[in-house]
Order: C-alpha cells, then sequence, then structure tokens
C-alpha cells in the first residue's frame, strides 16, 4: 500500500524523523480519515495501515511514561486493540493521532497507577539503544548523556500531569489545542500545566547542575 | 522576581502559539530578561532531547508487533463469539426442556376444529347450500341464476 506523505502537521519537534513509523505521523488528514473510514467498515488492511503509520508515536509516548521497552511495547498493542474495539465511536472531532495519544496516555496512567512503577532508568534496562543522531551539544557526549539522565530523573518526580503536559509538547511537539484534545483539559490548564512542569524540571536540572539558570525564577 | 504570567506568554511565543502577537526574536532582541529566559527553556529543550533515547518499533520489528495486536482483536472477537455460543446454546437448551416437558406432562389442550353452521351470500338472485359428508367436511353450494353477469 503505498502512501503520499505530506508534512502538515509537526512542529520542529518531529521534522528531523524518520518514515519508520514515527515520521509517517505528518499525514494528510484527508488520508487518515479514509483509512479511518474503511477500518471502521471493517477493512483489516486500513487498519494495519494506522498501526503501521503510528505505532511509534504511540510506543515512544509509552517509553517516555514507563520507560521500559518491553512494558511500552505491551502498552502499545494495547493500546491498539482499544483502538480497534472504539474505532466505531471515533467520530473524527479531533486528529487521529490526537485520538490515539489520548488513549497511550490514559493506558499509561492506568499502568502507572496499576504497578506503581519505580522507574528503571533505560540504560541500566538496557532495552533502548542510543540514538545514531543525538546531538553532543556544548559539551561532550557524556555531559549530554548525564544531562540526558538528569532530565530522566526530574520527570520521574514531577506529577503525572505535568509530565504529560512536558513530554507531549518537548517530546512529542503537539500544539496547546492537540495538548487539550489529549489530556481532556483546557487551553489554560494546558499552558499551566507546562508551565508548573517546566519550572519543575528547570529547577531540579539546576540543584544537579545542568541547568543554564534558573536564578530568576 | 518574574512574574509568573510573563513567563508563560514568553512560553507561548516559544512554542509557536503566540499568532498575533511578538515575535520570538524581537523579544529576545529587546528585552534582556525575556532573552535569558528563551534561552532556559532551549536548554530544557535542548536536554529533554538528551534524554530521548531512539525508541522505536522498526519495519523489521514490525510484524512480530502487529501479530500481538491481531491476536489480541482476536481473543476479544474469540471471546465475544464464545459468549454468543454459550447464550445460543442455553436458549437452545431451554426450549428444548419446555417442549419436553409439555409433551410430557400430557397437558396439551384439546384439538378444535371449524364446524360451518350457516353460509348466506349477498348476490342478488343467489342460493347458498350447505351440506355435510359423513366425515363431517362441509360443502357450500352457491347456485348463480342464468344469464346474470358478474
Amino acid at each position: 500500500m503505498s502512501v503520499a506523505l505530506e508534512s502538515v502537521y509537526m512542529s520542529d519537534m518531529s521534522s528531523d524523523v524518520d518514515h519508520t513509523g514515527k515520521g509517517v505521523t505528518c499525514l494528510d488528514g484527508q488520508q487518515d480519515r479514509d483509512f479511518v473510514e474503511r477500518a471502521q467498515t471493517g477493512d483489516v488492511e486500513a487498519f494495519e495501515e494506522l498501526v503501521r503509520r503510528y505505532r511509534n508515536d504511540v510506543f515512544a509516548l509509552a517509553c517516555h511514561f514507563v520507560r521500559n521497552r518491553d512494558d511500552a511495547w505491551d502498552i502499545s498493542q494495547e493500546v491498539f486493540i482499544k483502538t480497534h474495539r472504539s474505532l466505531r465511536r471515533f467520530r473524527g472531532d479531533a486528529s487521529f493521532k490526537t485520538w490515539l495519544m489520548r488513549i497511550t496516555a490514559n493506558q499509561c496512567k492506568d499502568f502507572l497507577k496499576r504497578r506503581r512503577l519505580k522507574t528503571v532508568a533505560l540504560e541500566q534496562d538496557g532495552a533502548f539503544q542510543q540514538p545514531a543522531s543525538r546531538a553532543p551539544g556544548p559539551g561532550s557526549a557524556a555531559e549530554a548523556r548525564e544531562i540526558g539522565d538528569a532530565i530522566e530523573k526530574t520527570l520521574e518526580s514531577i506529577p503525572f500531569k505535568h509530565r504529560t503536559a512536558f513530554v507531549l509538547r518537548e517530546l512529542e511537539g503537539l500544539s496547546y489545542e492537540e495538548m487539550a484534545q489529549v489530556m481532556g483539559c483546557s487551553l489554560g490548564t494546558v499552558m499551566s500545566r507546562l508551565h508548573h512542569a517546566r519550572r519543575k524540571l528547570r529547577k531540579g536540572l539546576s540543584r544537579m547542575g545542568h541547568s543554564r539558570s534558573v536564578d530568576h525564577a | 522576581m518574574r512574574k509568573r504570567k510573563w513567563e508563560r506568554r514568553v512560553e507561548m511565543l516559544f512554542d509557536g502559539e503566540g499568532a498575533g502577537h511578538d515575535s520570538l526574536e524581537d523579544l529576545s532582541a529587546r528585552d534582556p530578561e525575556a532573552s535569558a529566559y528563551i534561552g532556559e527553556l532551549e536548554s530544557l529543550r535542548e536536554a529533554a532531547r538528551q534524554a530521548v533515547a531512539s525508541q522505536e518499533i522498526t519495519d523489521a520489528q514490525f510484524p512480530a508487533f502487529y501479530e500481538g495486536v491481531r491476536a489480541g482483536i482476536g481473543a476479544r472477537h474469540g471471546g465475544r463469539r464464545g459468549l454468543w455460543a454459550v447464550a445460543s446454546l442455553t436458549a437452545a437448551a431451554l426450549i428444548a426442556a419446555g417442549s419436553t416437558f409439555l409433551v410430557l406432562s400430557g397437558e396439551t389442550p384439546d384439538a378444535t376444529a371449524t364446524t360451518v353452521e350457516e353460509a348466506t351470500t349477498d348476490i342478488e338472485g343467489a342460493t347458498v347450500d350447505l351440506d355435510y359428508s359423513e366425515d363431517g367436511d362441509a360443502t357450500i353450494y352457491l347456485e348463480v341464476p342464468d344469464g346474470d353477469l358478474w
């Protein structure tokens, strides 16, 4: 099934992704709707195409929350199973991706609640590979990794709703409007949560000696 | 101490959400404090990117991933099919049991027959006659005058 890809969606956060699932999210909405409508009538191939396109958006978001590849894999599968079950109820008020992100966030929240997960650092878990394209930043690769570890630790310590806001914005590149749809809240609440998340993260990084400055905060 | 409202406004611009307002560059150029805050936000964004490992399901892994999804969907449908199967069997068993009970209890209602007691017609000039055979079957005879047109 060949698909013409059009970049109509993301901010710069997704401009450098490849086309192995994550990048394929930048689609013409009409194409998505066509696939969704076909899938709603029981077209198995259309549903498979939707899974193929959005698997990495779902998987990445799950990874950000549960920080374990195996768990994220299971959660992602469960998200698509739930999606299939609820597909007939999807009206298209929001984009398909936004709807998926909402299901994923809720699934992760439930998972974390159930397990009261004591998260494991990705590198310790050994399941994640280091990205080849990870930018080293101004310092060395070791320093970049240290910063990465620091923010992971800080992210763990902030409330789920704040973490969700930060992850959706900074790591998934969603707009405020899309974030509001995913989190089921108003734009003002989105801004508030994002602001609190950034504030806490800057403080956390500062404590660990990584932030440029939080002197004014 | 910076006001949170002010920070949120800068964050809006930083996130590209401040359509119709200042551009980030303009704000940064004329307000050193804003410039410093934007620098902090950029540092945070960069740090977040450092934290992101390559989290993807490759094309090679996709068949295995989708197989799990397919199995999950199938299992749920299978579960539902099983539920319907059990419900159907239960209903069939209840009907069969009820029928058997009625037959064996001998409480079948008495058989009835329709008896023709009288026959009439509105056709002008026609006559109706009723006759019973030895078996009790009724035969109705209708005689219409010759030359009458219907």
